[in-house]
């Protein structure tokens, strides 16, 4: 069987390489299967959990790791026991917003880590007022990160909160009596941390908005790149239907027509011949006749095969298969109805490949063709154990196909090579089937 | 270019020149067409005439031009549309070699849809298909010479 030499192919390797900004190209992230394949929806995911990954660990590592060393090696103040419990309050806070991230809930989590930011920086500016500087920067951090995640509402909304909070962050440090115990620590403790933290969380607060910057600019060369490709493909479809109007004008002016303009001729000499001359013309004219409305028929089908209209691919790819001069091998099961752009689609793709199997593919060429329907997409796999081809010389056909089915937001994957068989495997977004009574019943005489 | 009942006359034949004297001997039409069913309904139209007859046909312009020797026919109809070289520059090689000889271009489109070069390769007349009639051959033939 054909499928046994060929390897099968990933959906993911037919995807042009991503351009992330550099943070986000953590294999980590990459091969993680709880992220969908949607890269735009995956690349806003990665940067989100990515974000929400960096602050749990600043906050578990400087308001508790950091607290409980300096508790066990310099002071045992209750001060740094208190920074620790607002520490671990704020920790769980950003792993429930994790875990909502994860579920794709961007909005409630995003609330939730201003939310517990706001408390936990106004907790630690009132335990430790000289440290209202640091506090400050890391109360802007989630809603300078939220931009492209929430609705400008609610960014408004949080941005003006974020701005009370810092306000009452300063008075509270202005104006709260400086507890013994804070006074009473190391002044270099506190030092240090204010060096330290006020830089630290300066960078971070630009680098997001630097990494929101390249984002941005990142989906811009992307909608550009976009742009162009369907300029392109758009042209092309345009010189492909031009094309296909010639060759229908040429099979009309050839075929039919042709035989109709010869009947008319021999028609006109029967009607001024004599009884016994007519009968040969009118013979000949019959099958003129039966000629002219065979290529009809033929044209008409090769124009749109009726059978698809009435019974979709699973009645009109047999009839197709049936048709090759080359063997077909289907495998068509659970194969339902499809909106008719998808369906001509993938007929068209099947029977491109059928014919370049039986015109390249070389003596006892046998295809296999195969139809996976899954929830979300349906695979239409078509392989033929031909000669192949180098895939840098990829023929107009193929690239018909790929543009044909692009159009309709579907991918071609194209494997092949020299001496290995080709194997085409065409995606397509199966959400919008159709329910067997919507279909309409096209089939006419 | 006029219209006559579905000719129309490209050139006034005065290279095309011939005696006229149909009713002496036959006038020998040769059939240029890559469609299988217009040489038959030549052949039956030729068949209905008691004064012309098929001298030969092919189904391409490299073929007629080889194929049509000096003195072989009187008229040539010609199909415009083949594959290869085309009825208008096989029609333009004829008249070169054979001045004397009558080209007649046919095609199925309307003259409208026909190169300018048909007026200026040597054909005589260019015929709608769907018009050939013995009467229209012998017309054609009458207004050649």
């Amino acid at each position: 069987m054909a499928s046994r030499r060929l390897r099968v192919p990933t959906a993911v390797g037919s995807v042009p390489e991503w351009r992330a900004p550099k943070i986000l190209l953590l294999a980590a992230f990459r091969s993680s299967a709880w992220l969908g394949h949607d890269l735009i929806h995956r690349f806003r995911a990665e940067r989100f959990e990515v974000f929400l990954g960096g602050h749990l660990a600043l906050w578990a590592s400087a308001a508790i790791v950091l607290p409980l060393l300096e508790y066990t090696w310099v002071l045992r103040s209750p001060w740094f026991l208190a920074f620790c419990a607002v520490g671990v309050a704020q920790c769980v806070v950003l792993v429930i917003a994790l875990y909502l991230a994860r579920h794709n809930r961007f909005q409630q989590s995003i609330t939730l880590v201003c939310i517990g930011n706001w408390v936990s920086a106004l907790l630690v500016t009132f335990i430790s007022p000289p440290l209202l500087p640091a506090m400050a920067l890391l109360a802007m951090v989630p809603v300078v990160f939220a931009e492209p995640y929430i609705r400008w509402q609610r960014g408004l909304a949080l941005t003006v909160i974020t701005g009370v909070c810092v306000l009452v962050m300063t008075l509270v440090a202005r104006f709260t009596q400086v507890a013994d115990v804070v006074d009473q620590a190391p002044r270099w403790i506190e030092t240090a941390f204010i060096v330290v933290a006020v830089p630290f969380n300066a960078l971070h607060v630009m680098v997001i908005v630097w990494n929101n910057a390249a984002a941005l600019r990142t989906s811009e060369s992307q909608l550009a790149e976009r742009a162009a490709e369907l300029a392109a493909s758009r042209t092309r479809l345009i010189t492909a239907a031009d094309e296909e109007r010639r060759r229908l004008e040429r099979d009309l002016h050839d075929g039919a027509q042709q035989h109709l303009v010869a009947l008319s001729v021999i028609i006109q000499l029967a009607r001024n011949a004599d009884r016994d001359r007519a009968q040969p013309l009118l013979t000949e004219a019959s099958d003129l006749v039966e000629t002219a409305v065979a290529e009809i028929r033929r044209l008409a089908h090769g124009i749109y095969p009726p059978l698809l209209v009435s019974g979709g691919l699973s009645e009109a790819l047999p009839t197709l298969a049936a048709r090759a001069s080359v063997p077909v091998h289907l495998d068509l099961n659970g194969l339902g109805r499809y909106p008719p752009s998808t369906e001509a689609a993938l007929y068209y793709c099947c029977s491109e490949a059928l014919q370049n199997a039986a015109k390249h593919g070389g003596p006892a060429t046998t295809v296999m063709v195969a139809a996976h329907a899954h929830e979300q997409t349906l695979n239409l796999t078509i392989s033929d154990t031909g000669r192949g081809f180098d895939s840098a010389t990829m023929g107009v056909g193929l690239t018909n196909m790929t543009d044909r089915l692009s159009a309709i937001g579907g991918q071609l994957v194209i494997e092949t090579g020299p001496g290995q068989g080709t194997r085409i495997t065409a995606t397509v977004d199966a959400t919008g089937q159709l329910a067997d009574s919507a279909v309409i019943d096209g089939s006419g005489s | 270019m006029i219209e006559k009942g579905g000719v129309y006359t490209i050139v006034r034949g005065t290279s095309a020149r011939h005696d006229g004297t149909v009713a002496e001997e036959f006038v020998r039409v040769w059939v240029v067409d890559d469609q299988a069913s217009f040489r038959r309904a030549t052949a039956a139209t030729l068949d209905a005439m008691d004064d012309f007859v098929m001298a030969g046909e092919c189904e391409t312009g490299e073929s007629a031009v080889e194929l049509i020797r000096d003195g072989d026919a009187d008229i040539v109809l010609m199909d415009i549309h083949m594959p290869g070289m085309g009825g208008i520059e096989a029609a333009r090689q004829i008249h070169a070699a054979q001045p004397d000889l009558m080209v007649v271009l046919m095609s199925t489109y309307d003259l409208e849809d026909i190169s300018a070069d048909a007026a200026e390769c040597g054909a005589s007349a260019y015929l709608h298909k769907e018009h050939l009639s013995p009467d229209l051959l012998s017309r054609i033939w009458r207004a050649g010479g």
